[in-house]
């Protein structure tokens, strides 16, 4: 036995076209959405890091770089506004330079001491060059803020086109939604005048096509979210072994079920909760959409 | 009640009314539960008539009253609600060929909120009546003629509308059909529903008195008492 009596809205095999072009704008928004989090991440480390640390460069001309690196690092230590003073070890140091000094560097007896600094967050900023003038004459400051304003822009500017993507995205979806809808209009013109003419209320009308558009959006959205969160997490597992140690042995390729599914719990909190909104944000602009697409062409009727 | 004051209307092309007009100048006064015909000769305005008292389109100029509503200055929800209460069978029948009978029969009983179970007793004896019992799963591209027609009157019925608007209703009815369909309409005017049938059938005319409509040229030529 029925139990629903249909109306002549119902969704045609044509319709479901809408459903891959929704995808692919959801994919984009969603690799945008990956492009926002990972601009943002870095945004926040290059501001941290630049506005913090200092790099103080001893050169062991006369050979007694050691000793004044001993006095510096004694000074900073003491000083309110510096957290930390660490002395590179020479290794690393030769590890820095091979590139350049390639074997070479193996010969090398004069080699500069280095003092990383980091400076404490809130305290007033320690005058360092006039330290250095004071305790090592001939230490050379790098200090690192002097890029974090431009880091900072950049980090910005970068976090301002991913969100004009995912908005060119939206754009994308109400566009082609509403070349749907109008389409759908054209389509059942004939079904719509005969509901109107049966006492239909616009709002009626217009509820049914938007939900419809709404369901074939928040399939597409699902769709595209999974695609773009798939290639998401590919990345994310690209990058790992450059943001944590213990991932340098990661394979190019998950292992196992467990470790395919790791591969998307290990994606950052945030750009998880933001790809879960992308269906469901697609869904709701294309219902209000298709409402007010309807709602709009619906006036032309008495 | 339906009160018309020299109301005219035109064609619109786009958003303008625009041309001759098709009805000009008609003032109308039909009491609630009255049977009327409406007659006159291809061309002459009555299908555009009927047209405006089913609010398919709205008077150009001119007061047009239906069932107690002023259609001009209704709000487009009023206007919903007052199409409700109108039973319109067109010419063209505007079945709705994805849906079978049953459901073209119910669908003015769908969008009033109305469940399958409240109405499914009463839409199977409107189709035993007009005949059509065994065809209630039939698609209307599956229907003669007669049978569509027969299904846009039972869909126009099953309303039970306090207004009905034929438009040649017996066009392509067996004789037996058209005087049973007549019987029908006329008890349905006794029961309160204000009935108006277009038509060109003079055999009808002049054997079922009621008061006539006529009209030629857009204009009203008369309402005589039959």
């Amino acid at each position: 036995m029925r139990r629903v009596l249909p109306d002549g809205l119902h969704l045609g095999r044509r319709d479901h076209g809408l459903i891959p072009v929704i995808a692919a704008v959801a994919a984009i928004a969603a690799l945008a959405l990956g492009g926002w989090n990972a601009a943002r991440s870095l945004s926040r480390e290059w501001e941290n890091g630049a506005a913090h640390h200092v790099t103080i460069e001893i050169p062991d001309f006369t050979g007694d770089a050691g000793e004044t690196a001993k006095k510096l690092s004694a000074v900073l230590q003491s000083d309110p506004g510096i957290a930390l003073v660490e002395t590179l070890p020479e290794a690393q140091i030769r590890a820095i330079l091979r590139p350049w000094l390639g074997a070479m560097q193996g010969e090398l007896s004069d080699l500069p001491v280095v003092l990383a600094v980091t400076r404490k967050d809130g305290a007033p900023a320690t005058d360092l060059p006039a330290i250095l003038d004071t305790v090592a004459p001939s230490a050379i400051l790098e200090e690192n803020a002097k890029w974090g304003e431009r880091l900072t822009l950049l980090g910005h500017s970068l976090q301002a086109c991913a969100w004009l993507a995912v908005l060119l995205a939206g754009f994308a979806t109400a566009g082609v939604t509403t070349l749907s809808v109008r389409m759908t209009l054209i389509a059942r013109r004939r079904t719509i005048e005969i509901l109107h003419g049966f006492g239909a209320r616009d709002g009626l009308i217009a509820r049914r096509i938007a939900w419809r558009s709404a369901g074939l959006g928040l399939a597409g959205g699902v769709l595209g979210t999974v695609l773009g969160g798939a290639t998401l997490a590919v990345l994310h597992r690209l990058i790992l072994p450059f943001m944590d140690q213990h991932s340098i042995g990661l394979s190019l390729w998950p292992q196992g079920l467990s470790e395919w599914l790791s591969v998307w719990t290990n994606l950052p909190q945030p750009l998880f909760q933001s790809l879960a909104c992308v269906p469901i944000l697609v869904a709701l602009l294309s219902f209000t959409v298709a409402h007010s697409t309807v709602r709009l062409w619906l006036r032309r009727l008495p | 009640m339906i009160r018309f004051r020299n109301v005219s209307y035109r064609h619109e092309r786009g958003r303008r009314a625009q041309g001759r007009p098709v009805l000009e100048g008609i003032t109308l006064d039909i009491p609630q539960g009255s049977f009327h015909w409406l007659t006159g000769p291809s061309g002459a305005g009555k299908s555009s008539l009927l047209r405006l008292m089913h609010l398919e389109s709205l008077p150009c100029e001119g007061h047009a009253e239906i069932l107690g509503v002023d259609v001009k200055s209704a709000k487009r929800r009023q206007r919903a609600q007052l199409r409700q209460k109108i039973g319109f069978i067109p010419q063209d029948l505007r079945l709705l060929s994805e849906l079978d009978v049953f459901d073209n029969i119910a669908l003015p009983l769908r969008l009033a909120g109305a469940r399958f179970e409240a109405i499914e007793s009463e839409i199977v004896s409107i189709l035993d009546w007009l005949g059509l019992g065994g065809k209630k799963s039939s698609l209307p591209d599956q229907l003669s003629g007669g049978e569509r027609q027969r299904v846009a009157i039972a869909r126009a019925l099953v309303m039970r509308p306090s207004l009905l608007l034929a438009d040649e209703p017996t066009n392509a009815l067996a004789e037996e059909q058209s005087w049973q369909l007549v019987d029908a309409l006329q008890a349905l005017s006794r029961s309160g529903t204000t009935v108006i049938v277009a038509t060109h059938n003079e055999a009808l005319l002049r054997a079922v008195n009621h008061p006539c409509i006529a009209l030629k040229n857009g204009r009203l030529a008369g309402v005589a008492a039959r």
